[in-house]
């Protein structure tokens, strides 16, 4: 398999303040990043500690993450026509453009669970399984999320190809979790609106994942030039390693 | 001599010309003024119908590689030429061909438009008179080639007026026709829109997309915007050493070679 640096170059431009440009964008995204990770992170808490207290902030940084994406998407169109990027400067800004919209829907999901999370904060005594099985799924989505972001950080294709073969498996204990729920519905009817609930955070976390494996697609194409979404490339070569 | 610091042999993209026919090629054609050697053993194929853009920074050879195309180089003190150009199996350089008939079949076009001190009319009938054509069989291919280029429209009423009185952009356009009234193989342009301005450039751009069905065109430029408008396959030289052929949208957005992404992004020394 090729190595990432074959293909991207980060190398310094004849025009230093267009290396710049280039770099800022690359560090705002990141940046963005961290700030869905935070949501989702404190999404989990109040989910699992049940401290409603924990989200306080998410309102507020909703609001920064919005912002973060309107600026670098028109830092992305301000490159774009200014500078007319080629080869592996312009596919970092279309990864990027691309990576923008998952990312804050991402955070969207995060801020959904959130306030599920309150909602649910009170209601049952015997939601132990069910908030252990959520947090398990949770810890799926995050950890996909930092190895996506770090696939981008780093140009690291065989940690996109991990993160893409993981999100099969966020799938398969989604599944699992809708099978508990369901069996929980039927046994305890009277518990429904409560079960519902959670398998709408359920949902977005299984969402979530689909969102991460494509922020990985986008940094294989940025890494090999070729867009491997919806070819089974990515998939056929992560069975090959198994 | 230099040595470069890079694997100078050519990449080409797999199966790039599997489809198109071939109108030209060069075969190891290397080149030297005196002692310094400009171009080396460049493999080059030429897609018929098509454009091909060289792109290169300046000084790379691009011009010196067209000039041998249609044997302009030859007329240089000190030049020596080896390899082939092959034009329908015949090496113009050597074979019987007379050098005007190269360049009736190889035309070329200048960076700066250079018209005769002759009319409209004239300037375009220029080559079709040296070939035996008589007045009477002049004005068909004439008004040919100027509707070609989008002129005629504008000069149809005025073609005994000098040449010199059109616009640098009518001008270049002028001088791309007179290469056309010969219906040529290939269309060589150096830098064509090197003297126009930007709107005239844009012109010409749109102009050479509707030119690129009639005939060969080999585009040198080191305007990469440019080549990425119009061209279908962008080759790129560097220190007279052929690097890369490939179709245009890959070259920009995914070069094979290092040296080219360096190029097209700008990262050149
Ligand atoms: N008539 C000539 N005599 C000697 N050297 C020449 C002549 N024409 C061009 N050269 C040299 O050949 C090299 C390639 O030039 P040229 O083909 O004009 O490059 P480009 O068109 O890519 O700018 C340059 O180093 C240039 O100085
Ligand atoms: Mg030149």
């Amino acid at each position: 398999m090729p190595t990432s640096t074959e293909h991207v170059h980060l190398s310094a431009h004849i025009s230093r303040q267009f290396s710049q440009e280039l770099e800022d964008v690359r560090r705002k995204v990141l940046a963005m990043g961290g700030l869905v990770e935070e949501q989702l992170a404190v999404a989990l808490r109040v989910l699992t500690d049940g401290d409603a207290r924990l989200g306080v902030e998410v309102t507020a940084r909703e609001d920064r993450i919005n912002a973060a994406e309107i600026e670098i998407d028109s830092q992305c169109t301000q490159i774009l026509a200014r500078r007319q990027p080629a080869a592996s400067d312009l596919r970092l800004v279309l990864t990027v453009m691309k990576m923008l919209g998952d990312i804050e829907r991402i955070g969207d999901e995060a801020k959904r669970i959130e306030r599920i999370a309150e909602g649910l904060i009170g209601e049952d005594s015997h939601g132990e399984e069910p908030t252990a099985a959520l947090a398990a799924l949770g810890s799926h989505a995050r950890d996909m999320l930092r190895g996506a972001l770090d696939a981008f950080a780093r140009l690291d294709e065989r940690l996109a190809l991990d993160v893409i073969r993981r999100d099969r498996r966020i799938d398969a204990r989604y599944r699992e979790l809708l099978a508990l729920l369901t069996a929980r519905m039927r046994a305890v009817p009277d518990a429904i609106p409560e079960e519902l609930e959670r398998l709408w955070a359920a949902r977005a976390l299984e969402r979530i994942g689909d969102r991460c494996k494509n922020l990985c697609e986008y940094v294989l194409y940025l890494v090999r030039g070729k867009d491997v979404r919806h070819t089974g490339l990515a998939r056929n070569e992560d069975t090959a390693g198994e | 001599m230099a040595t470069p610091d890079f694997d100078s042999t050519t990449t080409i993209a797999a199966q790039l010309f599997d489809d198109v026919a071939i109108a030209l090629r060069t075969r190891s054609l290397s080149l030297w003024f005196e002692q310094r050697q400009i171009l080396h053993a460049i493999d080059l194929a030429v897609p018929a119908e098509r454009i091909l853009a060289v792109i290169g920074p300046s000084g790379s050879g691009k011009t010196s590689l067209l000039r041998c195309l249609n044997r302009l180089n030859e007329e240089v003190h000190g030049c020596r030429i080896d390899g082939e150009v092959l034009l329908e199996g015949a090496d113009l350089l050597r074979a019987a061909v007379p050098v005007h008939e190269v360049r009736r079949r190889v035309g070329m076009v200048f960076p700066k438009p250079d018209p005769f001190p002759l009319s409209i009319y004239e300037n375009v009938a220029y080559g079709l008179r040296l070939l035996g054509l008589r007045r009477a069989a002049l004005d068909a291919p004439v008004e040919d080639a100027l509707r070609a280029v989008a002129l005629w429209d504008e000069v149809a009423d005025r073609l005994d007026a000098p040449a010199f009185a059109l616009t640098p952009g009518q001008q270049q356009r002028l001088a791309i026709a007179r290469a056309l009234a010969l219906q040529p193989q290939v269309l060589l342009m150096d830098e064509p829109a090197a003297a126009l301005d930007p709107q005239s450039s844009l012109h010409l751009e749109d102009l050479l997309r509707r030119l690129g069905r009639r005939c060969a065109i080999v585009l040198a430029t080191h305007n990469l915007q440019q080549a990425a408008r119009v061209a279908d396959y962008a080759a790129f030289i560097s220190d007279g050493r052929l690097i890369e052929v490939n179709d245009t949208d890959t070259l920009f957005t995914n070069p094979l070679r290092r040296e080219t992404e360096d190029y097209v992004t700008g990262r050149y020394g």
